[in-house]
């Protein structure tokens, strides 16, 4: 057991017996040693089916939000589920004092859609386990070292937030790490709009990018909207391309970067490389960066005189 | 080279147009209702001269201008998309149009994200005084326009993966009356 998980019992533990959560959701074990399960812990005898590991990459501040005017909830939030915390008290869907973030500093996570193509056989993993900001694994002849870049979540291979901003317990310490540069996008516009033409021609709007969102929560999605007629249910490229720059569009100032739409991503649409293009247009124009403050107005539903426009 | 936008419903004219020889630019123009509508309407009364390219929406302010009506319309083949609003601080409610400051400019850096050129869009303030600032806006933007030549279009088609005879078929099999 690492010291993780440790420390997310011990806190989950004093957290429950003493009344002051009336669940802990965090992580536990899954089919494998590369996937975890979000679990709801609702009692002190239970902690023990929390865990920690490299698997956790679900971003749990989605059952947070669904918790919300249910009392006070404890979670397990790596940098970027805080971030989304943080989103979600700025727009008013949940309330700082009804939850309690046990944050846990995170060198990155596996997805496991990606061991397979890395040449790692799921099936006769043993253990997976993060050091020093490395992975290891054993798949049955003894630890070996793996590929960050390999089998990560894509999106952690460009986070800044491994330590969480915002958080009542702080677990581990910032990992020794450096946010690599995207560099999937072309730099010539027409090769852009091929890239994303080609992309987007492989959605087959099952919209899981959209159900795993945490930011995503409208309770009628303009997608679902159709005689409104903004996008219809046709799945072609133009109605593929308008499902997805307005979806970029509503996040645009809300998305942390966690990564969890592309992960979920049946067609491996490397949604990730537009919303962080979107995070850094909305860093370059009005030095805001979501997630990162709790009492922050949400950038664009606010405004300075200054602002760069067109000219007067 | 991209594939052919597809046709869509209601598009049919501009695609028309290229057809019959001379393409001329089709370009959205969103208008708020106090200030740049009045514009092209003073435009308008003065005899102003200006290219017919722009089709007008008008809208109640810019602030109403969802990022979505512009991205609309180069899914469905325009070839630019303008939106014209008060000056700041000349708002008929009084803010509306620093929201729609924020958003649009940084649609803007979007598009280019997407692959569309910034001289696509243009996001302006005509007053409604400024009846001639508006023709020139106008005349510009054709003609920039006109120089890019027409929009390439957003997305390929997607081929279906299931043949729709086929589906028919089937639900025949199971005793489903296709609708």
């Amino acid at each position: 057991m690492n010291s993780q998980t440790e420390q997310i019992r011990t806190e989950a533990r004093r957290l429950l017996e003493s009344g002051e959560v009336s669940v802990v959701i965090g992580y536990g074990p899954g089919s494998t040693p590369a996937r975890a399960t979000p679990v709801f812990v609702r009692s002190a005898e239970d902690v023990d089916r929390l865990f920690w590991s490299p698997a956790c990459a679900q971003n749990l501040a989605l059952y947070v939000r669904e918790q919300a005017g249910r009392g006070k909830v404890a979670v397990v939030a790596k940098g970027c589920d805080a971030r989304s915390i943080a989103t979600l008290i700025q727009e008013k869907q949940i309330r700082r004092e009804d939850v309690h973030i046990i944050g846990v500093s995170c060198s990155g996570v596996v997805d496991p859609g990606r061991l397979a193509p890395a040449g790692l056989d799921e099936g006769t993993l043993k253990s997976l386990a993060a050091e020093n900001g490395g992975l290891k694994a054993d798949c049955g002849d003894g630890e070996v070292p793996l590929e960050r870049e390999a089998v990560l979540k894509r999106a952690c291979l460009f986070c800044d937030t491994p330590v969480p901003p915002l958080s009542d317990t702080l677990i581990g310490e910032a990992p020794p790490l450096q946010p690599a540069a995207d560099q999937t996008l072309p730099e010539d516009l027409d090769a852009r709009r091929e890239f994303w033409a080609e992309q987007f021609s492989k959605c087959v709007r099952c919209y899981a990018c959209r159900q795993v969102c945490p930011a995503c929560y409208c309770k009628e999605c303009f997608t679902d909207r159709l005689p409104v007629g903004w996008v219809s249910k046709r799945i072609a490229g133009p109605e593929n391309w308008m499902y997805h720059t307005t979806r970029a569009f509503h996040l645009a100032g809300r998305c942390v970067g966690c990564g969890e739409c592309e992960r979920v991503c049946p067609a491996g649409i490397p949604i990730q490389t537009l919303m962080r293009r979107m995070a850094s247009e909305v860093d370059a124009l009005f030095g805001y960066r979501a997630g990162m403050d709790p009492d922050a107005e949400p950038v664009l539903a606010t405004y300075r005189d200054d602002d760069e426009g067109p000219a007067e | 080279m991209a594939e052919t936008p597809e046709v869509l419903e209601g598009t049919e004219t501009m695609n028309g147009q290229a057809a019959e020889g001379a393409w001329e630019p089709k370009i959205l123009g969103i208008l708020c209702n106090w200030c740049s509508y009045a514009g092209a309407d003073l435009a308008g009364s003065a005899r102003l001269q200006h290219p017919p390219n722009v089709r007008i929406v008008r809208v109640p302010c810019s602030g109403r201008v969802d990022p979505q009506f512009v991205l609309k319309g180069f899914m469905r083949g325009f070839d630019g998309v303008l939106v014209s609003g008060c000056h700041p601080g000349d708002c008929h409610y009084a803010k509306g149009n620093y929201y729609a400051r924020r958003r649009l400019t940084l649609l803007t850096r979007f598009l280019e994200t997407m692959g569309i050129p910034r001289e696509r869009f243009q996001f302006q303030w005509v007053s409604a005084s400024e009846g001639a600032r508006w023709a020139e806006s106008v005349r510009e933007m054709t003609e920039r326009i006109r120089k890019l030549g027409p929009f390439q279009g957003v997305g390929r088609p997607v081929p279906l993966l299931i043949p729709v005879v086929a589906r028919q078929s089937e639900a025949q099999a199971v005793g489903v009356e296709a609708r």
